[in-house]
């Protein structure tokens, strides 16, 4: 467990900067450029497995062969993860305590919303109301 | 019948009353820390009474519980009380009642600890630890956000809006503000209360609790704060931080929200010196009988029925 925190850190970079959706040979290589100590295809394999089944990676089958891509671009998982800072994690839960206040998660995606002036409004938006 | 009526008082006492009063107060505003305590002493007060009333109930002399010893201890003694199926069931009720309000809390406990490791992976992702303070991480956002994570390491994460608003002295009052909720354990305190008020809502003691605590956490990690930079320099580090007043518009917090952050700066720019020993020494003794006597009722109770009666 305590090697897989960088690996999965590793992995969702690579596809998010990949911007296309990977195989596990290609996510390997981009992945063990970079590193120190190269991990292998099994590994590899799992730790992406994993990351599907908590959500952060969804799997397609292309010819015979898993590829793997995220659920959500970087900026929509930094937005999305702001949205959880700042309005709590839960909408029911106890908040975090932050520092200054705790507000509406809807306002909280408002906020986020107008700052990233952009023209697309996320997709993803709409399901995270869901408890 | 006596320590029934008694363990009932005591649950309607703190369960239903003294929660409403401590929320109305004004000391707890001055006194958040002992407040806390006052709270938890409460609290756990009234899940004591009710415990006690279960265990009456099951172990009273018509109970199942009590049939129960009663069956083990004939091999020793042959003895019996009045007893029938009908008093087995009244008496096994509070037991199962306890035991299903218990699983609504557990369940909402792993809930809400499962929310939180979900947010900090996906935290893991995007963050970077800061060069200068070993216990923050940085996230890159415009928006001011500051918070901490309870588990093992201990962590603060900032993101790179809040970094740039403050100063050094007003970021230095912002840690210690989030390194006193870590250290109180501001955390477990409120996940625990916010489980125990799934299963207790409708005891207005724990929904009033659900309410107050997490206001009086954050003033009393102001006040250590406070104690380290001076209350000035939290309570503008307050102001930059609030997201509300920021030009956006029409995007303000809800009311109570609102208020409290507003509750906040009063405290902190009022220069309101805190009370001395007496409160206390009040509040202490008032914690520690809130707890002591519904123990003392329940054992009281258990010595009148000699288990070889």
């Amino acid at each position: 467990m305590a090697i897989a925190g960088p690996l999965e850190r590793a992995i969702m970079e690579a596809l998010w900067d990949a911007g296309e959706p990977l195989v596990v040979r290609v996510l390997m290589e981009r992945i063990n450029a970079e590193a120190t100590r190269p991990s292998a295809y099994t590994t590899v394999q799992t730790v992406a497995d994993r990351l599907v089944h908590k959500g952060f990676l969804v799997r397609t089958l292309d010819r015979n062969a898993y590829r793997y891509a995220p659920t959500r671009s970087r900026g929509e998982h930094v937005a999305e993860v702001m949205v959880e800072a700042l309005a709590g994690v839960s909408d029911r839960g106890p908040a975090l305590a932050r520092f200054a206040e705790t507000i509406d998660p809807q306002d909280a995606h408002r906020l986020l919303l107008e700052l990233a002036q952009r023209s697309r409004p996320g997709p993803s938006s709409a399901g995270d109301d869901e408890p | 019948m006596i320590s029934i009526a008694a363990l009932a008082a005591i649950a309607l006492l703190l369960g239903g009353a003294a929660g409403p009063v401590l929320a109305r107060g004004r000391w707890p505003l001055r006194l958040p820390g002992t407040a806390i305590a006052a709270w938890l002493g409460v609290l756990a007060g009234t899940l004591a009474a009710l415990t006690g009333l279960v265990a009456t109930a099951l172990f009273g002399r018509a109970g199942l519980g009590h049939h129960v010893i009663e069956w083990l201890l004939n091999y020793l003694k042959h003895h019996k009380h009045p007893s029938s199926d009908t008093t087995y069931l009244i008496s096994v009720l509070p037991l199962a009642a306890a035991l299903g309000l218990t699983l609504v809390a557990a369940r909402r406990y792993r809930r809400t600890i499962a929310q939180r490791r979900h947010h900090r992976e996906a935290l893991g992702f995007v963050t970077h630890p800061s060069r200068d303070f070993p216990d923050v991480r940085l996230i890159d956002h415009p928006m001011p956000v500051v918070y901490c994570l309870p588990e093992r390491d201990r962590q603060i994460v900032m993101s790179s809006g809040a970094l740039h608003r403050l100063d050094a002295a007003e970021l230095q009052a912002v840690l210690s503000h989030e390194r006193a909720h870590l250290d109180k354990r501001h955390h477990l305190i409120l996940t625990l209360i916010d489980a125990a008020g799934a299963a207790l809502a409708w005891l207005p003691s724990f929904r009033a609790a659900r309410d107050r605590l997490p206001p009086l956490a954050e003033m009393a990690a102001d006040d250590e704060a406070a104690r380290n930079t001076g209350p000035d320099v939290v309570a503008a580090a307050l102001r930059k931080l609030a997201i509300a007043p920021c030009p956006a518009g029409g995007l303000a917090a809800g009311p109570a929200d609102r208020s409290v952050l507003a509750q906040r700066l009063a405290r902190l720019e009022g220069g309101n010196p805190p009370h001395g020993t007496y409160a206390h020494l009040l509040s202490g003794t008032a914690i520690a009988l809130s707890i002591i006597i519904p123990v003392v009722v329940c054992a009281a109770w258990a010595d009148a029925i000699p288990l070889f009666c």
